[in-house]
């Protein structure tokens, strides 16, 4: 089987490689405005997560990817799409991007076009992403993919920490208000995108 | 074990199961079906709406069914029969939610249809009802093109839905057992 991966007109997103490892940590623990956001993991815990995403890779053929940035030529976030795992019983969209490229729209690419491919080839009607009250940027993109949220599934993810390193402040604090945004599969499934990153 | 399936040519109704809560309150609080199902629930009305159409599996044999695409996993709405409000008890009732996105490709009609013939090969009803308030005409239309009739004199005021609430005045339609 290829490798993974998926192009955009400015990313890059693939499959995870050992030197992944670092950046993934060191972004989680020294950058500064994402650490308002994040829950500051230990490097065991960042491991713990990444192994998660390759056995992902493994099993489901997607998860949440590395994604490089053609020009700077090096990972500068994440973003991808995890297989329903109980008590969730539905694909979760995520992202998470070093804040020195925040407000350039590069996370919206990376998503689209992650949503773009999961609706060609993943069989599931709807596609949720969970972020938190506080964290405006992250639930603003939501809206802005189509997300709608709905207020009845407000509190009600349980904490499963271990499995979503992409949901911000989720554990963090319990008692500001997870918040659920889902899209529904278009009509006519999208086929122009990902079909071929195999 | 048997699981309970009806197949038409694009869709396939199921039993629910008790996952099937968290997409249940999604649709049913969507803006366009809230217009017409009424205010948005919470997430353990749905869980007792699940849980209420597992019971009238389980004691009748029939249910609001979940239905899904063929192509596609994942429900996309409900239909099938449940009893109705007591204004029209002892009525079984028909109905159906599409999830909006899918409204107007026929599939409301389609899946109402299987749960006719259904209920004909496998029940002695005489007839079933069908309700919705006044000014749903998209659900009104379905009802026609199922050869379901107007019942004269049949409007009344849904019981569960308080006074002043535009969604309150029901029309009311049947069809009886073909010959």
């Amino acid at each position: 089987m290829g490798e993974f991966r998926l192009e955009t007109e400015r990313l890059i997103l693939r499959e995870w490689r050992k030197e992944d490892r670092d950046h993934f940590w060191q972004m989680a623990a020294s950058d500064q405005e994402m650490m308002r956001y994040l829950f500051p993991l230990t490097r065991e815990k960042s491991d713990e997560a990444i192994d998660r995403q390759i056995s992902h890779q493994a099993n489901h053929g997607h998860c949440f990817w590395v994604v490089e940035h053609k020009d700077a030529r090096r990972a500068i976030g994440y973003c991808g799409i995890i297989p329903p795992r109980p008590p969730i019983h539905e694909y979760e969209l995520g992202w998470r991007f070093e804040s020195a490229y925040w407000g350039q729209g590069l996370a919206r690419e990376a998503a689209q076009a992650t949503l773009e491919w999961s609706w060609a080839n993943l069989d599931t009607m709807t596609i949720i992403a969970v972020t938190n009250e506080v964290n405006r940027r992250s639930w603003g993109l939501m809206a802005r993919l189509g997300m709608q949220r709905n207020h009845g599934e407000d509190f009600d993810h349980p904490d499963v920490a271990d499995g979503r390193f992409l949901s911000p402040l989720h554990h963090l604090s319990r008692q500001s208000s997870a918040m659920t945004f889902a899209i529904f599969a278009p009509s006519r499934p999208s086929r122009e995108t990902g079909k071929n990153a195999t | 074990m048997n699981t309970f399936k009806i197949e038409t040519p694009r869709l396939i109704l199921r039993e629910w199961r008790e996952d099937d809560a968290v997409v249940h309150n999604r649709l049913r609080n969507d803006p366009r079906v809230a217009e017409t199902l009424g205010a948005p629930v919470t997430l353990d009305r749905s869980r007792e709406s699940v849980a209420r159409q597992r019971r009238h599996m389980t004691e009748l044999g029939f249910c609001l069914w979940v239905v899904e695409q063929r192509h596609r996993s994942g429900m996309i709405g409900w239909c099938g029969m449940q009893p109705g409000p007591t204004p029209i008890e002892p009525d079984i009732e028909i109905g159906w939610t599409l999830h909006p996105a899918l409204w107007g490709q026929g599939l409301a009609t389609e899946a109402a249809r299987a749960c006719l013939d259904w209920a004909w090969s496998n029940t002695p009803l005489p007839r079933i009802a069908a309700i919705t308030s006044m000014g749903n005409s998209r659900s009104r239309n379905v009802m026609l093109r199922l050869g379901m009739q107007r019942v004269e004199h049949g409007d009344f005021d849904h019981p569960a839905l308080s006074q002043g609430d535009p969604l309150r005045r029901h029309v009311l339609y049947r069809i009886s057992r073909p010959r």
